[in-house]
């Protein structure tokens, strides 16, 4: 599991020739989750929602294996 | 040798009298001489990335380009995500210091965020960018235009150096003829309401209510860009439309417009202003000395060079090399140079 900074970030840094954006392919549908992304921050806030902080659950989960993407690294658990 | 893509230089040959001008530098002699020695003539710029600068030259670009493809016949969602994609392509190895107040306010998420929403939020814009006669939009426009007057060294001859008069030279040349050049680029020229207007977008940080906008006149900027749009466009253009973007964290982001207008008689007294601030800026370069305006420190945050200036002028130079990178002079700032 990621969380969804973390996985916004990832879309965002990757390679820009990996998101072509004609019709079907992989590289579209990661920008549309890169602007729906956007668009959901946006309603969040309209609603009084307050930013997502790092640590908070993610508001709108971004499917990374649907867009042929590993997650960006799992989380680490450690009990003291 | 000059190389084939490198711009004229601003100044005279041989001297540091500027006669090409845009509002930035023009903003920069009317604020403080030295602000203007320290930037234009000497080409010191802080060390650091300029976070503020990067943000606003890639959602002018960002902005730009869906002009362009909204033009060219795609629908808003596709001109979006092609917008996104070539602005990921400018940005994604962008990585400004978050932890510092700029960064966190000025960074690829805050101006994705920014994009994304101005354009929804102007999806169906009542201003409507012009399509130049080439079928393109009218948006960077870039202007340039003579003034009816020029440095006052053209008309001088130009003083020997001793190495000609010890060589016995006697014969001294004047000057070509160099009007003023004043010139810039136009952000969008639009329709609205049945009239032409300069459209300028602007970023900030602070509420763009009406304290925000009356900033806009009397304002060096918008009455160049007044003037510019009725030299380019021939007379029509009566003002500026501000379309303001102010960047919230916990808030949806904020859009206003607000309008200045300039009245023929304003833009006259404008101009006429210019000639005397022009004539100074020769004067400073002609003596070789441009004085501080020490009334002008605290304005806009605080001047970047506050802190040199306050020191002793004996080390003014070290603080200088400590703080700031001297650019070369093809990196400098050129109201000459095309985007």
């Amino acid at each position: 599991m990621t969380d969804e900074l973390n996985d916004i970030d990832y879309l965002m840094t990757l390679d820009p020739m990996s998101l072509s954006t004609a019709d079907g392919t992989l590289g579209r549908k990661r920008l549309d989750a890169i602007i729906a992304y956007h668009r959901n921050q946006r309603a969040v806030k309209e609603a009084g929602g307050k930013r997502p902080k790092k640590d908070s659950g993610p508001a709108v989960k971004i499917d990374l294996q649907a867009l042929g993407l590993k997650p960006v690294m799992p989380t680490i658990k450690r009990r003291i | 040798m000059k190389k084939a893509n490198q711009p004229l230089s601003p100044f005279l040959p041989g001297t540091k009298i500027q006669y090409a001008w845009d509002s930035t530098s023009i903003g920069y002699i009317k604020t403080c001489p030295r602000l203007y020695q320290y930037i234009m003539l000497d080409g010191w710029t802080p060390k650091e990335d300029s976070v503020h600068l990067r943000f606003g030259q890639e959602y002018h670009k960002a902005l730009e380009e869906y002009d362009g493809f909204c033009i060219s016949g795609q629908s808003h969602d596709a001109a979006l995500r092609d917008t996104i994609l070539c602005l990921l392509n400018r940005i994604h190895d962008w990585n400004p210091d978050t932890t510092t107040r700029a960064g966190n306010y000025k960074n690829p998420r805050t101006l994705l965020q920014l994009v994304i929403d101005y354009l929804d939020k102007y999806k169906d814009d009542p201003a409507q960018t012009i399509i130049r006669e080439d079928g393109s939009a009218a948006t960077e426009v870039s202007f340039r235009f003579e003034l009816d007057w020029g440095p006052e060294a053209c008309n001088q001859p130009i003083p020997l150096t001793m190495e000609e008069i010890n060589r016995g030279v006697t014969i001294q040349y004047i000057r070509a003829s160099q009007p003023y050049i004043l010139c810039g680029h136009l952000d969008r020229v639009v329709t609205f309401n049945d009239q032409i207007m300069v459209m300028d977008h602007k970023t900030t940080t602070t509420a763009a209510g009406s304290y925000y906008m009356a900033q806009w006149s009397p304002n060096n900027q918008m009455s160049l860009y007044t003037l510019a749009g009725q030299v380019v466009l021939g007379g029509v253009i009566k003002g500026v439309i501000i379309s303001a973007a102010q960047i919230l964290l916990d808030k949806p982001n904020a859009f206003e417009r607000g309008f200045t207008f300039r009245t023929p008689a304003q833009t006259e007294e404008w101009i006429q202003d210019l000639r005397i601030h022009l004539h100074m800026a020769e004067q400073y370069a002609t003596i070789n000395y441009w004085p501080q305006n020490d009334t002008a420190c605290d304005k806009f945050g605080g001047c970047k060079f506050r802190g040199v200036c306050s020191k002793d002028p004996s080390v003014r130079e070290a603080f200088l090399k400590a703080d700031f990178i001297k650019l070369p002079e093809e990196e400098r700032w050129n109201p000459l140079k095309p985007r």
